[in-house]
């Protein structure tokens, strides 16, 4: 019993959004400037863990992070750890 | 046959090679601007060695004509008096685009089952990823966006929604979704345009450099060589929140009824112009008049100097660009040229593309007359629809 309780504690000490499904935000790049200026250095990841980095560009009236550094892979898990997969049904 | 296809656009794309899907591939010289079959260059440059069907050497930065295939041109290219966005008088090339690429099919776009293939459908551009719409790719949607309002398809029957027509096409793509068409995988066919709709662009001749980049804004980035246009990227809030997806074909282009067939990703499916020092190969001009060049060269690494705007020189090519990759649905970032016109302007008419003018989009769109230009246009933001 006493081992229930703790792990109860120990759900309920945990933030809902660490629980909620990473999910695709497929605004990624958008969501990168939303609130940030043009020209302002903004970077995000895709569903791989890996870093996409550059500037804030206007395109149709909105800013988006314009890449203008190599992609960067996901850094490799540490040992004992599950790496990062790739979500969705396809990859390049 | 394109259960490869994702292995094939990464190689396009990120190693920059001549793959085709179905298409001609680079170095196919034998098209000239006038059709004549006889390289016709502009600028000089050794225009034979693209006859040869092997490679150029480049010569400094500038448009050569004699790449565009006749296929996608309405007649021949000229040079006509032009103005840049800084007033500066000089001469422009005039290009007139058919609509239609030259060097492969259009579509197909949406599957119409959830038991379709890969072969059956097009692609779709997120998060810097490809991904094929095959009949699984539609019924996974749900979890793709972790959000359970996505059905593009009856359960029972297992069809799968698509705007099938062009009044469907067109409401499902203005930049309020119509809510009949929530739930939808949408597509427009070209012959809705009569086939491709007509365009001519002016590129300056010689490129003249900007000390501060511009904008693309929600005009024409470029021209590949078929003479399809290069399209900057739409922001996808509004067809997202609609639950709709606007599929590309595996060439990264899709038709809307106000700009017609064009591309919104490199995907090396059109012609490529080889480079003999290995560089990436040319794939197009920006409006700038500055070349764009696939991301990286075949088996190479991609640069790592470009600028805010995606470009860079060498002393082969002078400043030009290279194309991002093609899951991160974009060209270039800005324009480092001038160019003929502004940079601002009407919507092409893509789904959330916004800042719509009446003098481009059919009867019944909400046009832009209210100033809001930092997102779509939507009825609730736009106090009138055109007339």
């Amino acid at each position: 019993v006493t081992r229930w309780i703790i792990a109860l504690l120990l759900c309920a000490a945990v933030p809902t959004t660490a629980l909620a499904h990473d999910g695709h935000t497929h605004r990624a790049a958008w969501d990168a400037c939303k609130e940030s200026t043009l020209g302002a250095a903004c970077s995000w990841q895709d569903g791989a863990k890996a870093t996409y980095r550059g500037t804030c560009r206007e395109m149709h009236g909105a800013l988006m992070c314009v890449r203008n550094q190599p992609i960067v892979p996901a850094p490799a898990p540490a040992e004992g750890t599950k790496a990062p997969q790739r979500e969705g049904k396809g990859t390049p | 046959m394109r259960s490869s296809l994702l292995h094939i656009l990464a190689a396009a794309t990120l190693a920059g090679s001549a793959i085709g899907l179905g298409c001609a591939g680079s170095g196919d010289g034998a098209d000239t601007a006038d059709g004549s079959g006889t390289p016709d260059t502009a600028d000089g440059s050794d225009a034979s060695d693209i006859a040869g069907g092997d490679c150029v050497t480049p010569d400094g930065p500038g448009l050569v004509a004699s790449y565009f295939l006749a296929g996608g041109l309405d007649g021949t290219i000229a040079t006509v008096p032009c103005t840049l966005d800084d007033g500066t008088a000089t001469t422009c090339y005039e290009i007139t685009t058919v609509g239609a690429p030259a060097d492969h099919q259009v579509g197909p776009f949406c599957p119409r089952t959830i038991t379709a293939t890969a072969a059956d459908g097009g692609i779709w551009l997120a998060n810097g990823e490809v991904y094929d719409i095959d009949g699984d790719f539609i019924k996974g949607l749900a979890e793709f966006y972790d959000d359970p309002v996505w059905q593009l398809y009856d359960a029972t029957t297992g069809v799968v929604r698509v705007t099938l027509t062009q009044a469907a096409c067109e409401a499902a793509a203005r930049p309020d979704v119509d809510p009949d068409y929530n739930n939808y995988c949408v597509e427009c066919s070209l012959d809705y345009v009569g086939g491709g709709i007509a365009e001519t662009t002016l590129i300056p001749v010689n490129p003249v450099a900007r000390t501060t980049p511009a904008e693309l804004g929600a005009g024409i980035v470029g021209l590949a060589f078929n003479g399809v246009h290069f399209e900057a990227p739409a922001p996808v809030d509004a067809i997202l929140a609609a639950h709709t997806i606007a599929a590309f074909d595996d060439c990264g282009g899709h038709v809307n009824t106000v700009v017609g067939y064009h591309y919104h990703a490199a995907t090396g499916c059109s012609k490529e112009v080889a480079q003999c020092d290995g560089h990436a190969p040319l794939i197009g001009y920006a409006r700038d008049g500055y070349g764009i060049y696939a991301m990286s060269a075949s088996g190479g690494t991609e640069p790592t100097d470009l600028d805010a705007c995606r470009g860079h020189s060498d002393a082969a090519r002078g400043y030009h660009y290279h194309s991002a990759s093609a899951g991160e649905n974009m060209f270039i970032g800005c324009f480092m040229g001038r160019v003929v016109g502004t940079t601002t302007g009407p919507g092409p008419g893509d789904p959330g593309a916004g800042v719509a003018s009446c003098d481009t989009v059919p009867a019944g769109m909400p046009c832009c007359g209210d100033g809001t230009c930092g997102g779509p246009e939507t009825a609730a933001n736009c106090a009138e629809d055109c007339p």
